[in-house]
C-alpha cells in the first residue's frame, strides 16, 4: 500500500513535470522563426513529450496532458482561438497516435510522423469547418507534408529518449 | 524495423498526396453560407475606407435569388460604386463570421476598415487596383498581417493561394478576377 502510494506520487510529480516542460517547449517554440510565407508552421515539440507520456505512461493519462497544455498554453500565450485550434489539432493527433502505438511493430518515429499529420489535420479541419470553405484543402496538404517533417523531428528525440529511460527502467 | 512502418508513412504520404489533388482541384468550391433571409439589414457589412463607404450584403439569399433574377444587375448592391468608366481588375472577396459578401471592386489604392462592433474586431484592409494586404488587425496572433500581399501576380503560386485569413477576427479575405466573379455568381445561382 505504502508502495502504492510512492508510486502514485512519482506519477503526479512526473505528470506535472511533462506539462510544465510542454509549456517552455511551446514558449520556445514561438522564438523559433518560421517561414511566413505558410503560416502556421511550428514545431510541434510537445508531441514529442506526448509520445513519450504515451509510451511510458498510458493513453488517458497522454490525453489529459495534452488537454492540460492546450488550456494553459492558451491562457499564457495564445488566447480564447489560438487554444481552440490547438484542441482540435491536439484531439486528431492524440487519438491517431494512441491508436497507432497498440499496434505491434509500429515505430515510434512512425507513431509521431501520424501525430504530425493528424494534427494539421485537426487543426485546418476546424478552420475550414469555423470559415465554411473547402478552399483551404492546398494548404492543409501541405501542412500534413510539414508535419511528416516535423513529427519525424519530434519523434526521432522522443524515441531517443524513450530508449534510455527504459534502459533506466530495466536497471532499477 | 518492421515493414509496417514503410507502409504507413506510404500510406500517409498517398493521403497527403490525394488531399493536395482535391486541393487543386477544387479551388473553387466553397461552402457558400448564405445569409438567413430575416434580418438582411442588420446583416450588411459597412466597408468604411477615406474615400468612400460601402454597405455590402451578403451574397443572394433564398429570397434575394428571385429578385436578382428580375433585376439582375450584379453590382446592385454596393451603395457608392466606383467611375463606370474605370476597367476593375480584380474583386475583393470578404467574408466575415462565415458569411460570404458580395465582391467589392478594386479601383485604386485604398484602405478599408471591416469592423466587427460586437465583437471589438477591426480588420484594415490595403488595397491597390491589383492587389489587397492585411494592413492590421485586432487580432492576438497577427498571422493574416503576416500572410502578405495577394497580387493578381501571385495568387495562383502563394501557399494559401487568393486568401488571406484571419481565424480569430473570422475574416477571410480573397481576390478574385471578374471571371471567377461571374463563376461564383453562377454557382450560387446554381445552389439555389
Amino acid at each position: 500500500m505504502a508502495r502504492n502510494a510512492r508510486e502514485q506520487s512519482q506519477r503526479i510529480a512526473l505528470c506535472g513535470l511533462l506539462v510544465s516542460l510542454m509549456l517552455v517547449l511551446g514558449y520556445i517554440e514561438t522564438l523559433i522563426p518560421v517561414p511566413t510565407a505558410v503560416p502556421g508552421i511550428k514545431l510541434g515539440l510537445s508531441n514529442g513529450v506526448l509520445l513519450f507520456a504515451l509510451y511510458l505512461l498510458d493513453i488517458p493519462t497522454a490525453f489529459v496532458l495534452m488537454i492540460l497544455k492546450v488550456g494553459l498554453s492558451g491562457l499564457l500565450f495564445g488566447g480564447v482561438s489560438a487554444m481552440m485550434y490547438a484542441f482540435a489539432g491536439g484531439l486528431v493527433s492524440m487519438a491517431a497516435m494512441s491508436l497507432l502505438s497498440k499496434v505491434k511493430g509500429v515505430h515510434p518515429i512512425t507513431v509521431s510522423m501520424v501525430g504530425g499529420v493528424g494534427h494539421n489535420i485537426g487543426q485546418v479541419g476546424l478552420a475550414m469547418l469555423m470559415l465554411h470553405t473547402a478552399q483551404l484543402m492546398y494548404y492543409m496538404a501541405i501542412l500534413m507534408l510539414v508535419g511528416l517533417g516535423t513529427g519525424a523531428v519530434t519523434g526521432v528525440v522522443a524515441n531517443s529518449v524513450l530508449t534510455h529511460m527504459k534502459k533506466m527502467q530495466h536497471k532499477k | 524495423m518492421s515493414k509496417k512502418n514503410f507502409y504507413i508513412i506510404a500510406a500517409t504520404l498517398a493521403v497527403i498526396a490525394a488531399v493536395a489533388v482535391i486541393g487543386l482541384s477544387t479551388r473553387a468550391i466553397r461552402g457558400t453560407t448564405l445569409a438567413p433571409t430575416e434580418g438582411d439589414g442588420d446583416r450588411s457589412l459597412t466597408v468604411a475606407s477615406p474615400s468612400a463607404t460601402y454597405t455590402v450584403t451578403p451574397m443572394a439569399t433564398a429570397s434575394a435569388a428571385a429578385s436578382a433574377t428580375a433585376t439582375a444587375t450584379p453590382q446592385q448592391s454596393e451603395s457608392a460604386s466606383p467611375d463606370a468608366g474605370q476597367e476593375v481588375r480584380a474583386y475583393l472577396l470578404a467574408s466575415v463570421g462565415g458569411m460570404l459578401y458580395e465582391p467589392i471592386p478594386l479601383v485604386g489604392e485604398d484602405d478599408y476598415v471591416i469592423t466587427q462592433k460586437a465583437a471589438g474586431m477591426e480588420n484594415v484592409i490595403h488595397v491597390t487596383a491589383d492587389s489587397i494586404a492585411m494592413a492590421s488587425s485586432t487580432c492576438d496572433n497577427q498571422d493574416c498581417v503576416k500572410q502578405g500581399t495577394v497580387s493578381l501576380d501571385n495568387k495562383d503560386t502563394r501557399v494559401l493561394q487568393n486568401m488571406i485569413i484571419c481565424l480569430p477576427n473570422g475574416v477571410t479575405l480573397e481576390l478574385l478576377t471578374p471571371e471567377e466573379v461571374e463563376e461564383l455568381r453562377q454557382s450560387i445561382a446554381a445552389e439555389q
